[in-house]
């Protein structure tokens, strides 16, 4: 059980986080991560997708990091999105169930905006800022979205979590949109 | 630890840029009160204060209740709007949609009641009341902008129903306004055109959400990753 020393150090971590301390944020994700995983797996009953239940739930700390509020303590938050996060796990596993193309509809829903293996469709602009990402988003963005493979085939492909290839292919489409609306 | 879980920390831990902390509720609340004020004060201007106030006339029931309704609907929605969209405030939340209900629940019961006492026609009631719900619906526009801003970028498990709230909040604040200015002593009309004004602004927002959600266009609801 997390004593009160968690709670101050776990928000420290938070704050710094959100002032863009990569290192902390990499020692919270540690140091929560057992108590996430006995919160999901007793959820899942130790169900063998619990661990990428354990992965969404990280995804979901990392992008709502900015809901947490400084003046406020840590754990509820926590506990919030972590139920939020196996909840919403839950149901994507149920749509998958019934939809075979889960991997497929899943980048749909991202809004993405680029031609999904029509290689004729890409513009030289397109071409030249897809090269200036580093070279796992952009690995991940071909897989994806020129050689149309499902998320688990480019994880297996790239020797990475689905999770993972899934947070690369996110930051590269949206580095991706970044350079074609010439923000950077 | 399994290897993919370790190289999703790594992943997320690697490229990590800043982020603004969201504001507290309360401050937003504040904000929005502030950012209303200047309209408040011109649509005073304009309008002057309810004369049989300025009589000093005992206000009816109706209008004592339709006020009642509003500042239910105002700050049940508020409370609920605001702190629907923070991980870890579902209690706080869960009061903010008591509150609300409560105003819905007596909103209802008061329509009924006048609907079915038959003073005004609904028609003309309804006509009547044009003009005062549109007044809300303005003077609720800086009210409505900053909270549906703070409700966009929060975490909402349902994202209409918070826009909704958050939005009905607003346009309570100022359905009070109206109603303390309005002279129109028809009790249908203080109803319609005051107590309900709120709830027309939460069904437009829900109205516009699934527009724009069929459109594909705007943030979506759900807190799941990927």
């Amino acid at each position: 059980m997390p004593n009160e020393d968690d709670e101050a150090r776990w928000a420290a971590s938070m704050r710094a986080a959100q002032a863009g301390d990569a290192e902390a944020f990499e020692s919270l994700l540690r140091e929560i991560l057992p108590r996430v995983r006995a919160q999901v797996f007793s959820r899942l009953g130790g169900r063998d997708h619990a661990e990428d239940v354990v992965q969404n739930v990280l995804l979901s700390i990392h992008r709502s990091r900015h809901t947490y509020q400084p003046n406020r303590r840590f754990k509820p938050w926590l506990n919030a999105v972590m139920r939020n996060a196996v909840i919403d796990s839950l149901r994507a596993r149920r749509h998958e169930w019934r939809h075979q193309d889960f991997d497929e509809f899943e980048i749909a829903d991202e809004e993405n905006p680029f031609p999904v293996g029509n290689p004729d469709a890409i513009s030289p602009e397109f071409e030249a800022a897809l090269a200036k990402l580093p070279d796992g988003q952009r690995e991940a963005v071909e897989m994806l979205h020129f050689q149309e493979l499902s998320v688990k085939e480019a994880a297996e492909r790239s020797g990475t979590s689905a999770s993972a290839l899934k947070v690369r292919a996110h930051r590269g489409r949206a580095r991706l949109r970044e350079l074609l609306e010439g923000r950077r | 630890m399994p290897g993919s879980t370790e190289d999703l920390i790594r992943e997320l831990s690697g490229d990590l840029p800043p982020v603004r902390p969201m504001a507290r509720a309360r401050t937003i609340a504040g904000l929005a009160l502030a950012a209303s004020l200047p309209v408040y004060v011109w649509w005073f201007g304009g309008q002057g204060l309810r004369h049989q106030l300025v009589e000093g006339q005992a206000p009816s029931l109706v209008y004592i209740l339709a006020a009642l309704v509003m500042v239910l609907l105002a700050a049940g929605g508020l409370v609920f709007g605001l702190t629907s969209v923070i991980p870890g405030r579902e209690n706080d939340a869960r009061v903010g949609r008591r509150i609300f209900g409560l105003g819905v629940g007596v909103a209802t019961a008061l329509f009924f009641f006048q609907w079915f006492a038959g003073s005004t026609a609904l028609v003309e009631g309804v006509r009547s009341s044009l003009h005062c719900a549109a007044g809300a619906l303005w003077l609720a526009l800086p009210a409505g902008i900053i909270v549906g801003g703070y409700v966009l970028r929060g975490l909402a498990r349902s994202l209409p129903a918070a826009l909704a709230a958050a939005f009905t909040g607003g346009m309570g604040l100022a359905a009070v306004m109206v109603h303390l200015t309005c002279p129109h002593p028809d009790p249908l009309h203080m109803v319609l055109g005051h107590a309900l004004a709120p709830l027309y602004g939460g069904v437009a927002s829900i109205a516009l959400t699934s527009v724009f959600a069929a459109l594909g266009i705007g943030p979506g609801s759900t807190t799941s990753p990927g």
